[in-house]
């Protein structure tokens, strides 16, 4: 039975948002081929939070969100250094910042365990997600979040463009190319941020591919392209919450990616017309 | 009176490295206005590098390149760059006016998007290489010759006095390849400077007023009629068997 209450119009709310801006931003993020890029950085975000609860003691949610953006952000910049300095290919870069931050965090993780107000707290729930556990406070941050990276995305919209097609034109063009990347770079850090509370670092990187996966199938247009991964995002978040709180013991997060999962599968199948072309444009 | 040739790129003692290795060395180069260059030289001899120094894309380890007596700054739109198109993937969610319309946007200051007179001349750039009708296709449903058409139209709506263009001519039928070259000459007798880098050695002296023949350093540079001989040929390639190919030889 599903209860319409306060705590679902929160949850709702919540989701729906990570998931309109995880549907913006897994479009870049699978047009510039770099699925992994989101995977590391909520990886790379679980240190900060680790470190921030254990210094604050507490499970403030602003405090937390400033220690996981400049975890990810570190993380970023060793991926960066990696990739530039050595001769390793950029998802080695990408896998190497993801396992050491995974293992960082899971070890402080479990030195904050043994704190006793870490059950209460809830901190655990950043590695797999907790939908049903965000508060009014947590609303507040994700829309303000939301609002900066559509924001942003409307204001540089053909910067990250043209970025994403051709780099070089876009730098023989004289587009501060480093700018737009640091940019984009930063509003995925915060999208991945807003995300790791409702679907978790283990699952995040499902929310922001597989919207985005299952619009390419459909769409010639960038702009249409976002537009459809944030509308099955929204069917995904939507139907993830009133299935999560119908059920007892089902958790929202996995529920949620299982359904953009199944609508990425449906679109393969049933976008033959475009994919029939791009087939073809291969051989 | 001597005819005072204007150069519009002047490249000077080039050093261009990756990591350890140097990709050019003590290069110097200049283009005179308003022809139409071919670059010539075996692969992997810095042919495309010496196209992005010159653009910017690539810091240069020594030298200096000036594009009208001035260090270029890309931010003037002065030329126009055909990248290779292998260079992109085309199964990006755009049709063909959205690629050409990026042509436009280094026109456009920060936030803005294009405006309705970008529109028309970016269908006029499409009506110049015979592609106005398919300004809605997917760029996934062109071929080969087609993508070339749409990246060419792209540089015209540029509106650049110079165009770089970065081996215009693989993978493209010989219709489109007529039809790009008959453009070229076109833009070059209407004031522009036409700059493409080349691998046909059979089609050069038909092609191009001037060459260049570079291989990591410069080889020879001037009119074709005079520097398109068999000794630049081997100095270049540095192999006899490539003379004894008999198309080139009957080009010559």
């Amino acid at each position: 039975m599903i209860q319409f209450d306060y705590t679902f119009f929160i949850v709702l709310l919540g989701t729906m948002l990570v998931g309109i801006t995880s549907g913006i931003i897994g479009c870049f993020i699978i047009l510039q081929q770099e699925s992994l890029f989101g995977d590391a950085l909520a990886h790379a975000a679980l240190p900060g939070l680790a470190i921030t609860f254990l210094y604050t003691g507490c499970k403030n949610s602003s405090a937390l969100f400033i220690g996981a953006i400049i975890s990810a952000g570190i993380g970023a910049y060793f991926i960066l250094l990696i990739h530039r300095h050595t001769t390793l290919k950029k998802e080695t870069s990408l896998g190497i910042v993801l396992s050491t931050s995974f293992g960082l965090g899971t070890v402080l993780l479990s030195v904050i365990q043994r704190y006793p107000t870490a059950h209460k707290s809830g901190i655990h729930t950043f590695l797999l997600g907790n939908a049903a556990t965000l508060l009014f406070e947590d609303l507040v941050i994700i829309s303000i979040i939301a609002a900066i990276v559509i924001m942003t995305v409307v204001a540089c919209w053909k910067e990250f463009k043209i970025l994403i097609f051709d780099k070089e034109f876009a730098y023989s063009l004289g587009i501060q190319v480093s700018y737009s990347k640091t940019i984009l770079t930063i509003i995925t850090i915060f999208t991945i941020i807003i995300g790791l509370q409702t679907v978790g670092a283990v699952l995040i990187s499902s929310l922001l591919i597989a919207p985005a996966t299952a619009a390419f199938q459909w769409t010639k247009k960038l702009s249409s392209m976002i537009l459809l991964s944030c509308l099955c995002s929204c069917i995904s978040t939507t139907l993830g919450t009133i299935i999560s709180s119908s059920l007892t013991h089902l958790p929202t997060g996995p529920i949620i990616i299982i359904i953009a999962t199944l609508c990425t599968i449906f679109s393969i199948i049933c976008a033959p017309y475009l994919l029939t072309i791009r087939i073809s444009s291969h051989d | 009176m001597i005819h005072q040739i204007k150069h519009c790129i002047v490249v000077k003692d080039l050093n261009v490295v990756y990591g350890e290795h140097s990709v050019i060395s003590d290069l110097t180069f200049y283009v005179p206005q308003q022809t139409l260059l071919g670059i010539v030289g075996p692969n992997g001899s810095g042919k495309t590098t010496l196209l992005k120094s010159i653009l910017g894309i690539i810091k240069p380890k020594k030298g200096f390149i000036t594009v009208y007596d001035q260090p270029y700054n890309p931010a003037t739109h002065q030329i126009a760059y055909v990248p290779q198109k292998s260079s992109i993937d085309w199964n990006f969610p755009a049709d063909v006016l959205d690629v050409v319309l990026m042509g436009r946007y280094g026109h456009l200051s920060w936030f803005s998007q294009p405006q309705k007179t970008d529109k028309e001349i970016a269908m006029q750039a499409l009506e110049l290489v015979n592609m106005h009708e398919l300004g809605s296709r997917h760029i996934a449903q062109l071929s080969g010759g087609q993508q070339q058409r749409v990246f060419l139209a792209r540089a015209l709506a540029q509106q650049s006095d110079i165009i770089i263009l970065d081996e215009p001519f693989i993978g493209i039928d010989m219709v489109t390849e007529q039809l790009i070259l008959q453009i070229l000459q076109t833009l070059r007798s209407q004031g522009k400077t036409i700059i493409v880098v080349h691998h046909d050695l059979t089609t050069v002296k038909k092609y191009f007023d001037w060459i260049f023949f570079m291989n990591k350093r410069n080889v020879a540079l001037g009119p074709t009629e005079s520097v398109f001989t068999q000794e630049n040929i081997i100095k270049t390639f540095g192999h006899q068997t490539l003379w004894e190919d008999s198309r080139l030889y009957d080009s010559i």
